[in-house]
């Protein structure tokens, strides 16, 4: 048997993939207890999985292979203060689990420093553009000749509009004081619409993400699974046609009869 | 006191140290609910404090690691012994969800009803991944553990997740079927935006502008579409990203000081 | 029931087999159309394209199967590109599946371009706590890895000779992190920001509008930006892979939820204009 599954591992794996891949689509038609089934059991394999790769490549090589291979018995403290975590469960206990928690949560807070001025504070003088056209020349920076590239009309126009932007929708999140008069308010109303075009932007985005995701599926089952299992792509789509028939039947046809279980 | 011991000197040592936490910790249990409270801020104090330091302290020519040409102070030599420590001590919490997880099922399991089956399938995942997928690393791996890895991995767990996912892509498409009407100026801009973009990004969608001779190349609508993220978009998000690092930066003081207050600090 | 109100509410399922038909009709077509590259893609091509050989890349390798759509690509591209410019590359991730899945794509791309493992390339395995461990990380690299993902020693340069003369963040050349979540910031903050370390991003399309804005400011020198990005960067390596394919796919799906958005938006307008009209008579 084992002889068989190693010999056999890429034609075991091609229709695990499909299985499960077609188990969770069953959820496309309506809620079901195959798609439930496999839901459990991503969930299952996932949590295996993280705590597996965790003492592979974290505990195993960080902790366990210096404290018990190589002798460095003071290795015991990291798991004792990580065990901390674990008084979390106990109703009395848990403020030990609030030591840990803690440290870590003022080890964030120190980093912090470090994380806004790497971040967040070189984007404040970047938010700042030449608006005056000029040509290219060179100016002397620290003695040393450094060429400014060409601004033209409509490079000026649009850092106005660049910095436009950031103080419109800055304008917009500032609440330290009532915001009313026509410059705060309309700078905050025009800050608000031009948060659209990002928010626009995002779905756009958001669409092309999730479309690939489906498009790599659809990869799979047509030109990876299906020409092994069945011979050919257009035989495997043949049957997803089939599938989408079955499904139509049901949703447009047996559906009607009984009430809807609700819109996604 | 901490070079590397052998055999019984070992034990001794890993066991005094157990008991000597646990003593600690049952001694501090006395404590009352104020001082342990203490003890928390100031253990919070300290983890930040090291980092911190680090950071502001004035730095000066000195080796670190390897590195001849670094700058540093007399904390960056522990930055490194940290980075090896702190990983290690966090990756332990990976038993909180696992035991979260296994309580629920577990009850689940044992009530015997149509769902049972469900939280066995989980049981049975988890506890046979953890261990095909730890023997399938050891350098003695059997063929047959290195195979039930590849079908449990690329097999199955790989191709679950990728579908999961996968399946927003109708989720989000019916939506914005449903919802996405420009019923205000603010949707109405929205919606613009997002065509845009959406045309931008696909062949078909520059193939509708690819007539315009390029002497108008920004009525190419990719072309617009990159303005929009660059000159419009760009600005939108460093704003709000600026006011998120100013409010990060506060909240990170705040939870350092201990000036916090909420569920966490205050009982 | 009304034409108007049907077409604003036409069954779920419907649109399910619709939208899954846009995407698996046109695997079967031929026609490739030319996709244009944007500046964001070039920058990032440029740059590897002036590396030396030999010069030290780390690839921050961040995602799951659940990106694999996009992800998978822009890794395969960008190993691609590093292996035939003969550079050394390190992979690091602070996601448990991302080096068993980048392992699979580096080795089969090993083969193609005669890339040895330990020699040019190397897997450094999953690691957690992304901001202790880089705080170390860009000031003693072998202290801090210790191990590759097959827990062997990184410091044994007889078996690794690709780790010579990496000590600190200094010796990397070009830092490019591919990943589905914002771990780029981290990077930013504690490797490109603290050590001037030339950073990119290939980011999934959902991330996309906000690196712009790293960008803009210098922070991130390049990007690819999610599937298009990954097949613009197709286009300049000269490759044709399933990428190419997959575009044909997404600009029928895009242009389906576009006509689906105009039909719901016409509907809704002239229903509204009906009612108006309807209420104005009455």
């Amino acid at each position: 048997m084992s002889e068989y599954i190693v010999r056999h591992t890429d034609v075991f794996m091609l229709w695990v993939g499909a299985l499960c891949t077609l188990g969770l689509y069953s959820m496309l038609y309506k809620e079901n207890r195959i798609y439930r089934l496999f839901e459990h059991l991503f969930l299952g394999l996932s949590t295996g999985y993280l705590v597996a790769q965790q003492w592979v490549d974290v505990l195993q090589p960080k902790w366990w292979k210096p404290m018990w291979e190589e002798g460095r018995w003071h290795f015991i403290f990291i798991v004792i203060f990580g065990s901390f975590y674990y008084f979390i469960f106990s109703r009395k206990g848990s403020w030990i689990a609030r030591i840990v928690i803690g440290f870590f949560l003022g080890v964030a807070s120190g980093q912090a420093f470090q994380l806004f001025a790497n971040d967040t504070w070189p984007q404040i003088p970047s938010s700042f553009k030449p608006l005056i056209p000029h040509p290219a020349h060179t100016v002397m920076v620290d003695g040393k000749e450094t060429l400014i590239k060409e601004l033209t009309n409509s490079g000026a126009l649009n850092n106005g509009i660049f910095m436009i932007t950031v103080f419109c929708v800055m304008m917009y999140f500032f609440f330290s004081f009532e915001q009313k008069g026509l410059f705060v308010k309309g700078s905050a109303k025009l800050g608000r619409w031009l948060m659209m075009f990002t928010f626009g932007a995002i779905f756009g985005a958001t669409i092309m993400a999730r479309l690939a995701l489906l498009i790599d599926r659809m990869d799979f089952l047509l030109n990876e699974f299906g020409p092994k299992a069945f011979g050919s792509a257009q035989m495997m789509f043949a049957i997803l046609l089939a599938m989408m028939g079955l499904v139509l039947y049901l949703a447009l046809v047996k559906d009607k009869k009984t009430p809807e279980e609700g819109e996604a | 006191m901490l070079e590397p011991v052998k055999g019984g000197l070992w034990y001794a040592y890993v066991l005094g140290s157990l008991i000597l936490v646990a003593a600690l910790l049952a001694v501090l249990s006395l404590l009352p609910r104020r001082a342990k409270r203490y003890i928390v801020m100031t253990v919070t104090l300290l983890g930040g404090l090291f980092y911190a330091l680090e950071f502001f302290l004035p730095t000066h020519p000195m080796m670190v690691g390897d590195d001849p040409n670094a700058d540093g102070n007399f904390l960056t030599p522990f930055i490194v012994p940290m980075a090896n420590v702190l990983p290690a001590i966090s990756a332990c919490a990976v038993g909180l969800g696992v035991i979260n997880l296994f309580q629920l099922h577990g009850k689940r399991a044992l009530k015997r009803n149509a769902d049972s089956i469900n939280s066995i399938a989980f049981f049975v995942s988890c506890i046979g991944m953890a261990a095909v997928w730890i023997a399938s690393k050891q350098p003695q791996a059997s063929p047959l553990s290195k195979a039930l890895g590849k079908i449990l991995f690329e097999g199955a767990l790989q191709n679950l997740d990728a579908t999961m996912f996968s399946i927003i892509a109708f989720y989000i498409t019916s939506a914005a079927y449903r919802a996405f009407r420009v019923r205000s100026m603010e949707a109405t801009l929205l919606l613009a935006t997002a065509i845009i973009v959406m045309l931008g990004q696909i062949t078909i969608g520059q193939l509708l502008t690819a007539w315009i001779p390029p002497r108008y190349d920004f009525l190419h609508v990719e072309v617009i579409r990159n303005w929009i993220l660059t000159k419009i978009n760009a600005p939108a998000t460093r704003a709000i990203a600026i006011g998120l690092g100013i409010g990060s930066l506060a909240v990170g003081l705040r939870i350092w000081l201990g000036l916090e207050r909420g569920s966490y600090f205050d009982e | 029931m009304h034409i108007l109100r049907i077409l604003q509410t036409v069954d779920r399922r419907v649109l399910y087999v619709l939208l899954m038909l846009s995407v698996t009709l046109p695997f079967f077509l031929t026609v490739r159309l030319p996709m244009r590259v944007s500046p964001a893609t070039q920058a990032l091509y440029d740059r590897i394209e002036n590396l030396a050989p030999d010069d030290f890349v780390l690839l921050a390798i961040d995602w799951s199967a659940g990106t694999r759509g996009e992800n998978g690509p822009q890794t395969e591209a960008l190993i691609t590109h590093l292996m035939r410019k003969k550079c050394r590359f390190a992979m690091l991730a602070f996601e448990p599946q991302s080096p068993t899945l980048c392992q699979a794509i580096a080795e089969r791309l090993g083969k193609e371009y005669g890339s040895i493992e330990g020699v040019n390339w190397i897997n450094w395995g999953y690691r957690v706590d992304a901001k202790n461990f880089l705080k170390g990380f860009v000031q003693d690299i072998p202290a801090v890895i210790k191990t590759t993902n097959r827990q062997e020693d990184v410091t044994n340069l007889n078996k690794f000779p690709i780790m010579k003369g990496i000590k600190t963040a200094s010796d990397i050349k070009l830092l490019i992190n591919i990943a589905p979540s914002n771990i780029y910031q981290t990077y930013v903050q504690f490797v490109a920001g603290a050590k001037k370390v030339p950073m990119a991003v290939a980011p999934t399309s959902v991330m996309v509008p906000e690196v712009f804005n790293y960008l803009d400011s210098g922070q991130i020198i390049g990007m690819m930006p999610g599937l298009p990005g990954a097949g613009e960067y197709e286009s300049l390596l000269g490759t044709n892979t399933k990428v190419t394919r997959f575009a044909n796919s997404a600009s029928f799906a895009h242009i389906l939820i576009i006509l689906f958005i105009v039909l719901g938006n016409v509907a809704m307008l002239l229903e509204r204009r009906q009612n108006a009209r309807a209420g104005g008579a009455a």
